[in-house]
């Protein structure tokens, strides 16, 4: 199917149809996955997908479809699905943007990734299993095993002139270990992903999974009470990134977000800087323009601890009268036109982690939680978390912790940052950036166990 | 889409390259969506999902290749790229095609084709039973879905099924503000069946729920912390039974030997009150369907009778590993995963208690009225869900609301501690998340009591 040409036929049929403007999104996806289990290949996996999400302007108002079957076919049942979408529309405030820009942007396209056989990774990854087994007796199972690597290319053409692209590509690993002590089990997880084949043999990313499904196994709850907390890198990255349509303009408008009405004014301590930052350079992905077709740009968000800016799309930025920011995404190309920040992260400060837990008398390092789905209200900024770790006790990481929750609202949180390290870790990305944090010191948690 | 003759052919590539089985799955789907927030229409998308997924066992491995390119030249290519280890076998054939119809179980073949309007009139009508006499009430967004998804299942061994399955769904999700904080509550109802479903339940009451829970809750304090008997109200309740044990009750994880749940057949791993049955077969309901995601008809699993552990839930390939029969278990989200051994309707089965009698037999604890979602880790048994308006109840009375937090606990100890059963069995929709995606299943119980469980408040 040739893409540039589907697409000329689409607008020509939509003029046709009486619509006003047209656009379309087209991605393509190739994927290769392979999971490991006791040494076999439990699982292997190849893909290539393609698909488009089109919006047309139709009597004043936008209408959707899309399709991951791609040819001629489609085009009549896309157009009526489009008018049929836009006459019902009560809200009429989006709009398909203007642009003359042409780009075609590779820069995070990794050829080193380009020419990976396959199978020639598995043996690397039972290589890693025998490492992890290895490491100790008690680790019984290496229940999870995955390699992951990914191609994306995303091209935006619409009757207006734009006609952008951009594609990327990267690998991934995830290992976990199960320990087992008589009727306990305990698991520990990792993951690392990079632009760079992966370094399979990787003793510190191998050994540091085994050390911590091993101590977890002596893990006991501790009394329910208020604790200093840290949160290391990981975590703190994963609640941000729970709670990031609190910065979406859209949330605001609509009564969804708790940092309405808050901008110019404090809504954290004084250190607390929050950036969204496509060009960050520890992420993986650098988007170029969002899916718009307006051109990315770096945003402080929050600065010394106040609110300086919300996340926008080009309907947003219109209603509340400020400048493109660059924010406008859709969740896949079944999803309607959103906001999303790109890489959304917590700016490091200059404390080592090492630093950051002597300052602790009597807390807890939390190292995982669960339940991000479940236990975190991004709308009232609760969150009950099940989560595990160690006991802090005057300075020094002692005794590891389970079946305990952690307990707070975000907005309490940002008011209680008393420490924040140098460790800035980025989570997997997805298709618009990634999330992350330096490890923080909370100064009261609520954490609820024995 | 793809012709008979193409799908015969791939079959015959895969098992010429040397594959012991192999397994065709074409999806074309078509899903609609509309949201509404404060009371008016603001997105309505319509599109169409459609792709192909091979599969081939190679032994106890497998291999799985899926693409939406469907020439024939490309599906070829795709299946000789992803066999990784060729074993030349040209002689080996795929059995012809037994072609299967399943039968119209849930009667969605003759379904009435409501209007866009139609059900914009639905999403209106759920909002209408809101109430606000004191202006607590933020926003209010509601959510409307339907489908049809058409398969084409077929494999090595003849099997040649074409299956369509139909779901629709509304939700209701209100938020609250009072005195500066903000409190959700969310309500939905969704079938296995057609625009037909909403004549048979007040969508006005979806609304009216959702409103009031977040109206109670902003109101409320923070639930307690620590370990309590806890009440789990019947319907959606049924999260925890999901959470705490049907994960570990799933071939996908008792197939590879980590399940806590491994050999425990005939071993008592709940409390004897405890009865929990996975059903795909009941008529329209969310988790149902005729044929599974490998073409295997539906069925009703025991998997716990009276606290013993009776079976699991069982795909073609994880039962190949345990050599078991599949269970009619296998379910994917589309054409993009693997199938594996998953839930579909669970739940636990009626008992004998009065509701009344369960709280007045309770002297401290939480009586948790809805729930919300949760997870495990089925190779530890850990797990966690969340309450989304709770009551404290005290001296055998239902006393003052607490908001939301999430409960956790390690399955086995949560199951025995299940001291009190009721009589008032009903279901919930949810979406489950797992290996092979995100899949409509219903939860299911009537309300319960768990001696004691760690309680996340503040």
């Amino acid at each position: 199917m040739e893409i540039a040409g589907f697409y000329r036929q689409l607008e020509s049929r939509a003029k046709s149809h009486g619509f006003d403007a047209v656009e379309m999104i087209f991605s393509r996806a190739t994927d290769f996955s392979t999971k490991m289990f006791r040494g076999e290949v439990e699982a292997y996996q190849l893909s290539s997908e393609i698909g488009i999400s089109l919006r047309g302007e139709y009597q004043g108002a936008i209408g959707y479809y899309y399709s991951e079957l791609v040819d001629e076919s489609i085009i009549e049942e896309a157009l009526e699905a489009m008018k049929g979408s836009a006459l019902v529309m009560e809200v009429k405030e989006e709009f398909i943007s203007q642009s003359q820009e042409v780009l075609c942007d590779d820069s995070d396209y990794h050829p080193a990734l380009v020419g990976i056989e396959y199978p020639q990774i598995m043996p690397l990854m039972a290589g890693a299993e025998e490492m992890l087994k290895g490491g100790d007796p008690r680790i019984t199972e290496v229940p999870y095993n995955l390699y992951a690597l990914m191609e994306r290319e995303i091209s935006i053409m619409n009757s207006k002139g734009m006609n952008l692209s951009q594609k990327f590509n990267l690998n991934y690993y995830v290992l976990s270990a199960l320990a087992k002590d008589g009727d306990k089990g305990k698991t520990a997880m990792d993951y690392k992903a990079s632009g760079d084949p992966i370094h399979f043999h990787d003793r510190d990313f191998i050994g540091g999974i085994a050390r911590e499904a091993v101590s977890l196994l002596r893990a006991k709850p501790v009394a329910s009470g208020n604790y200093p907390v840290i949160l290391e890198n990981k975590v703190a990255a994963q609640i941000l990134g729970g709670f990031k349509s609190l910065f979406s303009a859209e949330m605001v408008d609509k009564d969804l977000s708790l940092l309405k009405g808050l901008l110019g004014r404090k809504i954290g301590v004084e250190g607390l800087n929050i950036l969204d930052d496509p060009t960050q350079e520890k992420a993986l992905i650098h988007r170029k323009f969002d899916d718009e077709g307006t051109l990315a740009r770096s945003k402080n968000l929050v600065k010394d601890g106040r609110l300086l800016e919300y996340l926008h799309n080009s309907k947003t930025s219109r209603k509340m009268g400020m400048a493109p920011g660059g924010n406008g995404y859709r969740e896949g190309i079944k999803s309607a036109l959103g906001i999303s920040p790109t890489n959304l992260f917590i700016e490091p400060a200059s404390k080592s982690f090492e630093e950051l837990i002597r300052e602790v008398e009597q807390g807890l390092l939390i190292t995982e939680i669960q339940a991000l789905h479940s236990g975190l209200n991004a709308i009232s900024g609760d969150f009950s978390l099940p989560a595990q770790g160690y006991r802090i006790e005057g300075g020094r990481i002692t005794d590891s912790v389970d079946q305990i929750t952690i307990s707070s609202n975000i907005m309490e949180v940002f008011q209680q940052i008393s420490g924040i390290s140098d460790d800035l870790y980025f989570h997997i990305p997805n298709g618009m950036g990634s999330v992350g944090s330096p490890s923080l010191l909370i100064e009261e948690i609520s954490v609820s166990g024995e | 889409m793809v012709h008979e003759k193409t799908i015969q052919d791939l079959l015959h590539e895969a098992l010429g390259l040397g594959g012991d089985f192999a397994e065709i799955f074409i999806e074309n789907r078509f899903n609609r969506s509309f949201g509404m927030i404060g009371g008016k229409l603001e997105s309505a998308l319509q599109g169409r999902d459609f792709g192909l997924g091979i599969r081939i066992y190679f032994g106890l491995n497998s291999i799985y290749t899926y693409t939406n390119q469907l020439k024939k030249d490309h599906l070829l290519e795709m299946i000789r790229q992803a066999v990784y280890l060729k074993k030349n076998n040209p002689s080996v054939r795929a059995v012809p095609f037994r072609h299967v119809i399943p039968e119209d179980v849930h009667q969605i073949r003759h379904r009435r084709i409501p209007s866009e309007r139609e059900k914009i009139d639905l999403m209106r009508l759920s909002v209408s039973g809101i109430h606000d006499p004191e202006g607590l009430i933020q926003q209010v967004r509601v959510n409307y879905i339907d489908y049809e998804q058409r398969v084409t299942i077929a494999n090595s061994d003849g099997l040649f099924v074409e299956d369509e399955r139909l779901r629709t769904r509304l939700s209701v999700g209100v938020s609250a503000l009072f005195q500066g904080e903000v409190q959700t509550g969310h309500m939905s109802q969704g079938a296995f069946g057609g625009f037909s479903f909403y004549e048979g339940i007040n969508p006005a009451d979806l609304g009216r729920e959702s409103a009031r829970i977040a109206m109670t809750t902003v109101k409320a304090g923070h639930a307690p912390r620590g370990n309590m008997p806890v009440i789990i109200d019947k319907g959606f309740g049924g999260v925890l039974f999901h959470e705490a044990s049907g994960h570990g009750l799933e071939a996908t994880s008792v197939a590879k030997g980590i399940s806590v749940y491994s050999g425990k057949v005939g071993t008592q791993v709940a409390s004897p009150l405890v009865t929990a049955i996975d059903d795909g077969t009941i008529k329209g309901a969310w988790g149902s369907s005729v044929v599974d995601d490998e073409g295997t008809p539906t069925k009703r699993n025991v998997l716990i009778e009276k606290g013993v552990l009776k079976g699991y839930m069982i795909d073609r390939f994880g039962g190949l590993k345990m050599g078991e029969a599949s269970t009619g278990s296998a379910r994917r989200e589309s054409y993009k995963y693997e199938p594996t051994s998953r839930m579909t309707n669970t739940f636990i089965d009626q008992g004998e208690s009065d509701f009344d009698e369960i709280i007045e037999d309770t002297e401290y604890g939480l009586y948790a009225k809805y729930m919300g979602g949760g997870s495990v880790n089925p190779a530890t048994g850990e797990f966690n869900f969340a309450v989304m308006e709770g009551y404290m109840v005290r001296g055998g009375k239902i006393a003052e609301p607490v908001r939301g937090a999430t409960l956790i606990g390690r399955g086995f100890d949560v199951l025995k501690n299940i001291d009190k059963v009721g009589n008032n069995l009903a279901y919930g929709q949810g979406m489950c998340g797992s290996v092979s995606g995100s899949v409509p299943v219903n939860v299911g119980q009537p309300t319960l009591r768990v001696k004691s469980i760690t309680v996340g408040g503040r």
